[in-house]
C-alpha cells in the first residue's frame, strides 16, 4: 500500500465483490477471491454489475475527518478511468458498500477495481487507504493459467531438426530454450537428449532417479523464470514524468513480475518493482544487491533452492 | 479493398508491411471486426473525410505536416466511431493505417524518407491514427471538439500526455487543456513540468474527489457509436462528437483547481 505524508491505514482495507451480473443474470461467472479477479471472458454479455463491499477492523487515524470511499475503475487499454462512491453501512465508518456498472465495449483485457478511502485532513480531501485491486479479466488472454497448468506452451523437439528454432539448432547441445519473441512465449525442450524426455516425464521414479528428474525439473523452471523475467525487464520503460514506469504488455511477462514483486522483499507491488528497475543506477553496488536478490528469488518461486536443499539432505546417506 | 473495418492482429514487420504496401491482398493477413447485434464499422465516411485530406495536403493547405493534425483529429474521431474496446485494438489501427499509407509517409517520414514502426503498429501517443483517433476522445467534452484543436496547437501535449493515467479523468483533460491555451505558448518545460508534478499530486488526492465524481456518458457515447450517420456535405466545419454529459461546470472547475494547484507546485505561477 501507499504511504503517505499524512495519517493514513497502515493495512489494505478488504474489498469483496459479493455479487457480479452479467447483464442481468449471474450465470456460471466465478469470483475468485483468493486472487481478487473475475473471470467475464466466457459469456458474451454487454453490460456487467459488480455489488462491491469494503471494510476494515482498523481504527480510523486520528486527525482524519469526514471519511469516505469509491471504487476506482481502471482499463489501461481503453485508457478508462472511472470512480463509483460507496455508501456507508454503518455510523463507525469501517464498512461501505456499493455498485459498479461496466459496458463491455468500455473494457479491453482486464479491468482493474481498486477502493480508495478518502478523508478530509487539514482542509485537503485525500487518500487515506485503499484496497488490493480487483481484477475483471474480459480477454481471456488475459486470465492466468488454471492452477498446475504450465504457464507456457511446451514442445520436445530434436534440436538437430530442421524444423526447431534456429536459435535451438544453433546450440544443438542445449537442454531447453524458450522462445520469448512468440506470442506468448514457448518453451522448447531438447528430445535429441537421450534420455532426457523420459527422465522429466517420469511419474514414478524412484531414489537418484526421482533426485535427477527433480533437480533437472527445477533447473529448466528456473531457466524458464529467467528468460521471461529478462525479456519483461527489456519491456520497462522509465517514465520521464516521475510516474509509474511502463511494463511489459504480454500476460506472460507481467505474470512473473508479479511474481517476482511478491517474492522481493522491498516491492510490494509490481509498480514498485517496475520503479526500482527504471530507477537502478547502472555498475553500482546498489544494482549488483538487486539483481542478486532477483536471482535469489528466482531461484526460491521455481523451488531450485529447496530442490538443492532437500537432495543435499537426503544424500548425505547415500 | 474492404468496405467494412478490419483489424490485422499481428505486428507486421517491415517485410511484411512493404509487401502490403506494394498490393498484396490485406484481406489474408486481416480478420474483420464483427459487433454482435450491429451491422460492422463501413469505412465510406472515413474513405471521404481521407480523400479530402488528400487533396488539402496536396494544395498545401496546411503550413506544415503537424498543423493538419488540430484539423485532422476530430474529423476521424467523428468519421471512425468506434468503441473503446475496439479502438484500443492495435490491429484495427495497423488496418486503418495500411489502408491510407500515403498518409503516414507523409506525416511521419524522416528526412531520408523512412516512417518509424511504431506509426503504424504502437502505443496511442505513437501510431499514426491512434494518436488522432484518441486525442479527439480524451480531448473532446462531449459534443464539442474545439478542446481537441486546441490540444493538437502544442504537439508536446498529446505527445507527453495521451498515454497518461492523468488524462483518463476528462475534467482535468479538459483544465490541462485550457491552462496551456491560456499560457499561449507554453514551453516543452512547462508541459512536461506540470505533467510531472500532476502524476505525483493525483496519487494521494485523487481528481474524481475535486470533480464530483463526474464519470463519462458511456451509454450516450455507445449510442453514438452504434447510429447510423453518413458523409457530410463538406468537412470544411469542425463536426460535432456525441452528445454525451461528460463534464459539468463543478466537475470543470474541480479539473482547473487541480491543474491550479500543479501548476504553483511546479513553480509556474
Amino acid at each position: 500500500m501507499t504511504r503517505f505524508a499524512w495519517p493514513s491505514y497502515q493495512d489494505p482495507w478488504e474489498c469483496i465483490v459479493t455479487s457480479v451480473e452479467l447483464d442481468g443474470s449471474t450465470g456460471t461467472l466465478e469470483i475468485n477471491g483468493d486472487h481478487f479477479r473475475v473471470d467475464a471472458f466466457d459469456d458474451m454479455w454487454d453490460s456487467a454489475q459488480l455489488t462491491v463491499e469494503v471494510l476494515t477492523n482498523e481504527p480510523p487515524p486520528i486527525g482524519l475527518d469526514n471519511l469516505k470511499a469509491h471504487v476506482l475503475v481502471t482499463c489501461s487499454a481503453t485508457q478508462l478511468r472511472r470512480s463509483y462512491p460507496l455508501n456507508p453501512d454503518d455510523k463507525s465508518s469501517t464498512s461501505f458498500s456499493g455498485t459498479v456498472v461496466l459496458p463491455r465495449t468500455a473494457l479491453s483485457g482486464k479491468a482493474m477495481l481498486t477502493a480508495e478511502v478518502i478523508a478530509t485532513y487539514e482542509d485537503r480531501t485525500r487518500v487515506v487507504g485503499s484496497s488490493i485491486p480487483w481484477a475483471l479479466v474480459v480477454d481471456k488472454s488475459e486470465a492466468p493459467e488454471r492452477p498446475g497448468v504450465p504457464p507456457l506452451r511446451t514442445v520436445w523437439i530434436d534440436f538437430t531438426d530442421v524444423d526447431a528454432p534456429i536459435e535451438a539448432r544453433r546450440h544443438a547441445e542445449g537442454y531447453a530454450y524458450v522462445d520469448v519473441a512468440a506470442t506468448p512465449p514457448i518453451l522448447y525442450l531438447n528430445k535429441g537428449i537421450d534420455g532426457l524426455q523420459l527422465l522429466i516425464l517420469s511419474n514414478s521414479a524412484k531414489l537418484e532417479r526421482r533426485r535427477h528428474r527433480d533437480m533437472l525439473g527445477a533447473h529448466i523452471a528456473r531457466y524458464v523464470a529467467n528468460a521471461l523475467f529478462r525479456a519483461a525487464v527489456e519491456q520497462i520503460t522509465a517514465d520521464e514524468f516521475g510516474g509509474v514506469p511502463d511494463g511489459p504488455t504480454s500476460r506472460v511477462l507481467k505474470d512473473i513480475c508479479e511474481a517476482v514483486a511478491a517474492e522481493l522483499p522491498d516491492t510490494e507491488t509490481v509498480d514498485d518493482l517496475y520503479r526500482a528497475i527504471a530507477d537502478l543506477p547502472a555498475g553500482t553496488t546498489a544494482s549488483a544487491s538487486f539483481w542478486a536478490s532477483i536471482d535469489l528469488a528466482l531461484d526460491r518461486m521455481t523451488s531450485l533452492s529447496s530442490t538443492v536443499a532437500r537432495i543435499c539432505e537426503e544424500v548425505k546417506r547415500v | 479493398m474492404s468496405d467494412q473495418l478490419r483489424s490485422i492482429p499481428r505486428k507486421l514487420d517491415s517485410a511484411q508491411r512493404e509487401a502490403a504496401l506494394r498490393g498484396t491482398d490485406l484481406s489474408e493477413l486481416s480478420i474483420s471486426v464483427d459487433r454482435p447485434g450491429r451491422p460492422a464499422p463501413a469505412m465510406d465516411v472515413l474513405d471521404s473525410l481521407m480523400s479530402s485530406v488528400r487533396e488539402r495536403q496536396q494544395h498545401d493547405e496546411w503550413s506544415d505536416r503537424a498543423v493538419s493534425d488540430r484539423w485532422i483529429a476530430p474529423r476521424i474521431h467523428h468519421a471512425l466511431r468506434l468503441f473503446r474496446a475496439e479502438a484500443s485494438d492495435r490491429g484495427v489501427l495497423q488496418w486503418v493505417a495500411l489502408r491510407y499509407p500515403w498518409y503516414v509517409e507523409w506525416r511521419w517520414a524522416d528526412r531520408e524518407g523512412a516512417v518509424a514502426a511504431d506509426r503504424w503498429w504502437g502505443p496511442i501517443h505513437k501510431q499514426a491514427f491512434a494518436r488522432l483517433w484518441w486525442g479527439a476522445e480524451i480531448f473532446r467534452d462531449g459534443a464539442d471538439y474545439k478542446p481537441v484543436e486546441r490540444a493538437f496547437v502544442f504537439q508536446d501535449l498529446p505527445n507527453s500526455y495521451l498515454h497518461r493515467p492523468v488524462v483518463r479523468c476528462r475534467s482535468l483533460a479538459l483544465a490541462i487543456v485550457d491552462r496551456f491555451t491560456e499560457a499561449k505558448s507554453p514551453s516543452a518545460r512547462q508541459v512536461n513540468g506540470l505533467a510531472r508534478v500532476l502524476n505525483l499530486a493525483t496519487v494521494g488526492s485523487p481528481p474524481e474527489v475535486e470533480t464530483g465524481y463526474q464519470n463519462d456518458d458511456l451509454d450516450a457515447y455507445n449510442a453514438w457509436v452504434a447510429e447510423e450517420y453518413g458523409i457530410p456535405s463538406s468537412w470544411d466545419d469542425i463536426p460535432a462528437g456525441p452528445s454525451a454529459r461528460d463534464t459539468t461546470t463543478y466537475s470543470k472547475a474541480g479539473g482547473n483547481s487541480v491543474v491550479q494547484r500543479g501548476w504553483t507546485y511546479a513553480g509556474f505561477d
